[in-house]
Formats: structure tokens, sequence, C-alpha cells
């Protein structure tokens, strides 16, 4: 489903160039929830950007559903990113002008889509992670953890091949990042959606099927974990 | 993306950003208040003009002189001139009869103009006038009105135009009063009465006037004409100002009867009464737009012509300047206010370049971005052109004000700025093409937004 290979990547500083990524390698398999574990300046957050088509390698070529995302252009590359890709980030980003289905429905409003379809789409979403009635509120006027869940359900909403998701959980507290891992990983069973995490937190990579643990840009492990028991199951299916 | 997402999202942005939306929209506002108030105040002027111009210089009427360059048309100058009534260069009544089948001539009348001279009337009052003799029953068509009386081609009749009735004074007591001035010039009660006196209208229908001029065989003698009788009296000519026809002072008699005055007070040999050839003539046209054409055709039987075209054609270059200088100043207000909403566009660019970052990872792709921009500022226009509209009526009523106030005693009345409906979509449609202009470097500039980089930096 995603192949990496052979990318390297750096940076200019004042200093010079400075080596960010260095011939990594790596493959995801479709449905799949990997946890790109690393120190701070390990190379993680740089390697989710790569793959999610925000920045360009040096060198190497990223596959993504049969397409070398590095070889597409701009446009071509937001076209593909809105049809195959989604993206949770740390700190939400949702449009606060925007109500909480107006927010998940904004990838399909790029796509073109009609607005009772794409209203339908929102609101299945939303019901999906617990914010059913929550859907004519304003971001502001939710909690992190609800807008967090928000976030994943825009970055759902278009049946993307893969969700990539930079440190999701980084700005929750344990009860809410323990909630909102649950539903991950019951949408990533639900749906058969890849998850690619970026976590510092052991805890959190514990709780992914493959762990890839970066240091100084390089891929030093790569571990696969025990299938979710059914215990974490029922917690996700609870919210 | 489908249109109407485009507008919400735009319309969104425009509510939410009140500050600049009020920035581009003041901008934009002025600027087509501008344009659409230049625009038709060089309408305005052009009209008021062109109205000014048909009251005070009858642009439908053409004068018709002899060709004297090529035949003196004056009797006593041998120069080979056939009896067929086409003499080169002279006004005959066959080439009258000529211009009168013209197409698009309305009337024509025949003139024969007299020197001025000293109209006495029989209780001796007196004034210089200018005699012309002509078909009376033609002054009508020419747009006089008749106040007292009507035409008569009766042998000694005359027709006195409104000027003529005033300055009738004995001269004895105006040598008097021009006496007593002279050794006392600063004597305002006696200008005064001296400007009463001179401003006082005679009656003069159905009196019998004479007219005297110096006797061209010995110039310290006067000869006196036969008795004539008023048969009528003009009316002032619409638009005319009445103080200024004061001084114009004319009587009209038939071409016989100017004949005859002709031979009794002038030596009838130096002019072309005798002959019956005439001096001028005045053709009226069925429209001013077809002066030129009928000038030409007149001029074809060797003929002078001379009409007002010139004085509109004078105008219509200054005009032209007005005008050109009015759209000059509303471009550069538009041009002002195109740089406001580049300001605000970009400093709004700026604000949200964290969103433009999110919907670029969203999905959106470079065309959509400036679309979004594009169609806001479009929307600005439209709203900025609104309120511009709203401005130039406000504005022109102002105008129209002080218009009235600075020309009142204009004649014709003061200049009326009136606002054309044709000329608004035009200034809407500027208003919203400055504003997609406008808009078109601040939708590149976000489109251009790293996505990633703007996403971290706040």
């Amino acid at each position: 489903m995603l192949r990496v290979d052979q990318v390297s990547h750096t940076f200019r500083s004042p200093q010079g160039v400075v080596p960010v990524l260095d011939g990594i390698n790596m493959t995801v398999d479709k449905g799949e929830m990997v946890a790109l574990l690393g120190s701070s300046g390990s190379g993680k957050s740089t390697l989710l950007n790569l793959m999610a088509g925000l920045m360009k390698p040096d060198q190497g070529s990223i596959w993504i559903a049969g397409t070398d995302i590095v070889r597409l252009g701009e446009n071509k590359l937001a076209e593909f990113r809105r049809q195959h890709i989604g993206f949770i980030f740390q700190a939400y980003e949702l449009m606060s002008n925007l109500t909480v289905r107006e927010n998940v429905e904004l990838p399909l409003v790029f796509m073109g889509m009609r607005p009772a379809l794409r209203r339908k789409k929102a609101e299945a979403l939303l019901e999906q992670v617990g914010l059913a009635g929550k859907a004519g509120l304003f971001p502001s006027q939710l909690s992190g953890g609800q807008q967090q869940r928000v976030s994943i359900a825009r970055s759902l909403v278009t049946e993307p091949s893969v969700i990539f998701a930079d440190e999701p959980t980084g700005n929750l507290d344990t009860e809410t990042e323990e909630e909102i891992l649950a539903i991950i990983q019951r949408l990533n069973q639900q749906m058969q959606t890849t998850f690619i995490i970026v976590t510092h937190e052991a805890e959190v990579a514990d709780q992914m099927q493959k762990v890839i643990t970066l240091k100084n840009g390089r891929l030093i492990r790569e571990t696969t974990n025990e299938p979710l028991n059914e215990l974490e199951m029922e917690k996700g299916e609870a919210l | 993306m489908r249109t109407v997402d485009v507008l919400r999202m735009a319309w969104g942005q425009i509510i939410r950003r009140k500050v600049v939306t009020l920035l581009c929209m003041a901008g934009l506002a002025i600027g087509c208040a501008a344009l659409i108030i230049a625009l038709n105040v060089g309408k305005s002027v052009q009209t008021y003009t062109e109205k000014t111009l048909n009251e005070n210089y009858r642009m439908d009427e053409i004068t018709v002189s002899p060709n004297e360059g090529i035949s003196s048309g004056v009797e006593g100058r041998k120069t080979g001139a056939s009896s067929s009534g086409f003499d080169r260069g002279a006004l005959t009544p066959r080439k009258l009869e000529v211009i009168r089948n013209l197409p698009h001539v309305v009337s024509v009348a025949p003139m024969l103009k007299l020197d001025y001279m000293e109209m006495v009337t029989s209780d001796g009052r007196s004034s210089g006038v200018e005699v012309i003799g002509t078909e009376l029953a033609s002054l009508r068509d020419f747009g006089f009105r008749f106040a007292q009386g009507a035409p008569s081609e009766m042998n000694g009749a005359a027709v006195v135009n409104y000027g003529a009735t005033y300055g009738l004074v004995d001269p004895k007591v105006i040598q008097q009063m021009q006496e007593k001035l002279s050794e006392d010039p600063y004597n305002d009660e006696l200008l005064q009465q001296f400007m009463e006196l001179m401003s006082a209208p005679a009656d003069l229908y159905q009196n019998q006037i004479q007219f005297k001029s110096p006797d061209p065989a010995d110039m310290t003698k006067m000869r006196t004409s036969t008795s004539l009788r008023v048969m009528g009296v003009l009316k002032l000519q619409e638009g005319t100002n009445a103080n200024n026809a004061m001084y114009d002072k004319k009587v009209y008699v038939s071409l016989d009867t100017a004949r005859m005055l002709k031979d009794q007070l002038q030596n009838s040999e130096t002019g072309p009464a005798g002959s019956g050839r005439l001096n001028s003539a005045l053709v009226k046209v069925e429209d001013k737009k077809y002066v030129a054409q009928v000038e030409q055709q007149i001029q074809r039987l060797t003929l002078r012509t001379e009409s007002n075209l010139f004085q509109e054609k004078a105008m219509s270059e200054q005009l032209d300047l007005y005008r050109k200088a009015a759209m000059g100043i509303g471009l550069f207000v538009m041009m002002l206010a195109s740089l406001s909403i580049i300001v605000a566009m970009i400093m709004s660019t700026h604000q949200r370049r964290k969103q433009i970052g999110v919907m670029k990872v969203l999905g959106a792709n470079l065309w959509q971005i400036r679309e979004m921009f594009i169609v806001e500022a479009a929307l600005l226009g439209l709203l900025g052109g609104t309120v511009g509209i709203v401005i130039a009526f406000l504005a022109v009523d102002q105008v129209n004000g002080l218009l009235a106030s600075q020309m009142m005693s204009q004649e014709g009345g003061p200049m009326t700025v009136v606002i054309e409906l044709s000329t608004l979509p035009a200034g809407m449609v500027f208003a919203v093409v400055v504003g997609v202009l406008a808009g078109i470097y601040p939708a590149i500039s976000a489109s251009r937004t790293n996505a990633l980089r703007v996403i971290k930096s706040a």
C-alpha cells in the first residue's frame, strides 16, 4: 500500500546542510496501524510530511496506492492528497469560522461533492466519533479531545487510503489520549484505513501494530506488536 | 469546487473580516462613485452645452452669401456673368429656388441687408436699427414669434424685433442728457435716469416709422424715407437674454420695400438691390446633422456658406478635453482604490495563511485557493460598486445644489448633472473588474503559501 524507497532529505541552515533522513526504506500494508517513534530531531515528522506529500525528498521515491507521489506536480499532488490521504494535526487545525459539520465536510467541498451527500457523510462520521449532537457547534465550543475527534472525522470523510497523524494526542491529557487512540483503533478496524502515527511516546507506539523507530534520521528498528485484545477493542467501541 | 461553495466561503470571509471588508469597500465605492460622476458630468456638460449652443447659435441654420472671390455679384462690375440667373458667385432668386428644393431644407429666407439707419417714429423719437429685407412670412419658419400683429407682404409694411422697441428717445433729450453726463460723469442719479429712459419699451405696433441715412452724395445732409407702418412686433426669442436683446435692433421689411428704401436712402447703383440679387439668405435645415451636407450642396452653387457647426466642433474639442480629464481623475481614484484592495487583501492573506495551509493539506489545489480569493475580491467589488452608486447619487445631488446656486443667472437655467442609468452598470462592472484585478496578486500569493511552514510557525 505504501512503500518508501531510499528516501533521504536534508535541511539547509545557516550552519550548513543538515541531514535529516538518510536512506529510509519501509513498507506499510493496507489497514495497518504504524507508529513512527523517535525522540525530538530523529526525523519522524519530516518522514511523515514527506509521505503525506507536504514536502519533497532530496532523494528516493514514495509510493502510495501505486503512485510515486514524489514525481507529482503541485496540482496533481493536491488532487492525489484529496483522494488518498487524510491528515490529523497535533493542534487539530479546525476552521474557527466553520461549524463542526462544515469542518468535516471541507475536504469534500474541494472534491466538488453535492452538499446533500457531503452532509450525510459528515454526519455519519460525526456519529462514529461520538459527536452527533455537536454538528452545529463551532470548534471553540468544544474541548480539546472533541476537537481532535472532529479532526479525525475530517481526515476520514474522503475515505482515504492512508491517514497520517502528527502527534495526534500530543495536546491531550492521558484520559483523552486513550479515548482518541481507541477511536482511531476502532475506525481502523471498521474501515480498514491505514494509519501512520508519529509519536515520541512509547505508550502510544505500543498500541500500534507496527512500530518504526528512527534515530538521527535513520531507521533503526521495525517491530510488530500483538493484535489488539478484545478488552481494548470494547473500550474503543464504547466511545 | 462548486460555484455555490466558492461564493459561500468568500462571503463568509467578507462578513467575518469586517475591517478588511470596510477598507476594500471604501476604496472601491469612492472609485466607482468618482467614475460614475466623471462619466455623467461629461455627458451633462455636453447636453447643456448643446442646448445652449442651439439656443444661442441656431445650429440648424446656414447663412448663405455671394461668393465675391468668384464673382462680385454686385451690380456695376462687369464680370461676364450670364443672365441665366446662375451668375457665378452671385446670390440670385433662381439659386434660392434650387436651395429651397434641396433635401432636408425646411425654409429659405432671402435677405437684403441694408446698412444701419436711424429709425424715427411719428412723434420724433429715434434709434439706430439694422434694416433687413426678406420674405416676412418666412420669419415664423426661423423661430420668430409675433407679440403683436402678423407678417404682411404689403408694400410699406415693417416688422420690428424685441430690441427695436427699446431705446427710442427724443434726440434732443438724449443730447441734453449726454451733455450733462459728460459734465458730471459720476452722477449716479443721472446715469440711472439715462438707463431707465433707454430701457423703456415703446409701443410701435401700427405706428408709422421713417428711416434716415446720410446722403451718399453729400454726407452732411440726411435722406429720409417714405413712411412705413409697423404691422408686427416680434417676441423676445426663447433662450435669449432680455438685456442683451435690447441692443439687437432689427426692422424687417419685404424685399420690394427694402429695394425701395435703398433707392430712397442709398446709392442703388452700388448694391445688388436693383438687379434682384441678394446679399444674403438664411437657410433652415431639418436637423443640425444635415447642416454640413446641405452646406456642401449650396457651395456647389458657387456661394459662400456659414453655419455654427464650428462652434459645436470647438466646444466638443474642449468638452473632450474636460471629459478625458474627468475620466482620468475617475481612473486615478479607481487606481488608488485598487491599491487599497491589494493592501487589504494581502493583509487578509497574511492573517489567513494558516487556514490556507490547512486547506492545502486537506486537498485544495492552487486554483481553488486562488478562486476563493478572486471571488472574494469580486464580491468586494460588487459591494463597493453598489455603495459607490449610492455615493454617486448623493454627491450629484450636492453638486446640483451647488450648480443651482452658482448658475441662477445663466440663460436657460443652471446646468443639472443627471446620472444616466446606462452608466451604472459601467461603474459596477469597473468596480468588479478592479476588485478582481486587485485580488489577483493576493490570490497568487495565497496559493503559494507553504502549507507546512505556516502550520508549524503559527
